[in-house]
């Protein structure tokens, strides 16, 4: 009998759908999740970000990703459904643990969860207090993954430039070819 | 001896690149995370090679499969285009 795994599905609906219609497929699918016995453990949906490239024409998406503990059989059942429904433009699923003590891993997200929210009202309540302090040179950096839309960053560049060598390997052409280099 | 000198002009010495990933223990690969794998790709969205990136062998296979799962859900570019 195959134990219970870890998994994590991730998937993109399209960008014109109003949020109500992402949460109605959300519970759609978290229904799925529970009639099929497999256990949620996450659910966080990211909001509309820039894809890295188009995906069905559309240049952005709805992103949500799902974490549940659920036997191997689920997943193909899981993927048939996201199939089925028509806003999902994308879906990708990953394993990210085998054999897992369902009860335990379960806690072990409550625990984090808590830790995270924690953190994350201390974040607040601090920033909160350096404002009231005065000291509001710089707003509050918000601990948010979802709002980065991943393109057109070159914040990365610099350290980039860099790495001398780097900009020659990536010329496309004879990139492969570093030999060149290496005689003399 | 000046012959094998000039001969074997020696570039200037590498310095010795850290696995970020070795360095802090609580860094993660997360194929999530685009603004960190991005570190590891060239500006056209190729994975950068070890000997470059500094990598260790566990990290770069880990950056390497998670940079290949971004892509597959747009996160990241299989090829950006003309810069």
């Amino acid at each position: 009998m195959p134990g219970v795994r870890e998994y994590e599905t991730l998937y993109i609906l399209r960008p014109d759908l109003t949020d109500e219609a992402a949460i109605q497929v959300n519970e759609r699918l978290k229904g799925v999740l529970e009639r099929e016995g497999a256990r949620l453990l996450k659910c966080n949906l990211w909001g509309k970000r820039k894809t890295a490239f188009e995906v069905k024409k559309h240049p952005k998406g709805i992103y949500v990703q799902l974490s549940y503990l659920s036997k191997p059989a689920f997943v193909g059942e899981f993927e048939r459904n996201l199939r089925m429904i028509e806003p999902v433009i994308r879906y990708q699923t990953i394993k990210l643990a085998e054999d897992v003590d369902i009860e335990k891993r379960v806690a072990e997200q409550e625990a984090t969860d808590r830790a995270q929210a924690e953190a994350e009202a201390k974040a607040r309540a601090e920033a909160e207090e350096r404002r009231a302090a005065g000291l509001s040179e710089e707003p509050p950096a918000a601990p948010h993954v979802g709002d980065e839309d991943g393109d057109d960053d070159r914040g990365g560049f610099g350290d980039r430039r860099g790495r001398g060598r780097r900009d020659r390997d990536d010329d496309d052409l004879g990139g492969m070819r570093g030999s060149h280099r290496d005689e003399e | 001896m000046n012959g094998k000198d000039s001969k074997k002009r020696r570039r200037p010495f590498p310095r010795r690149k850290v696995c970020r990933f070795c360095a802090d223990k609580n860094l993660k690969v997360d194929y999530r995370d685009a603004n960190t794998l991005k570190l590891f790709t060239t500006e056209r969205g190729k994975i950068v090679p070890r000997r470059i990136s500094g990598n260790c062998a566990r990290h770069q296979r880990q950056i390497s499969v998670a940079v290949k799962r971004a892509r597959q859900i747009a996160i990241m570019p299989y090829a950006a285009t003309t810069i």
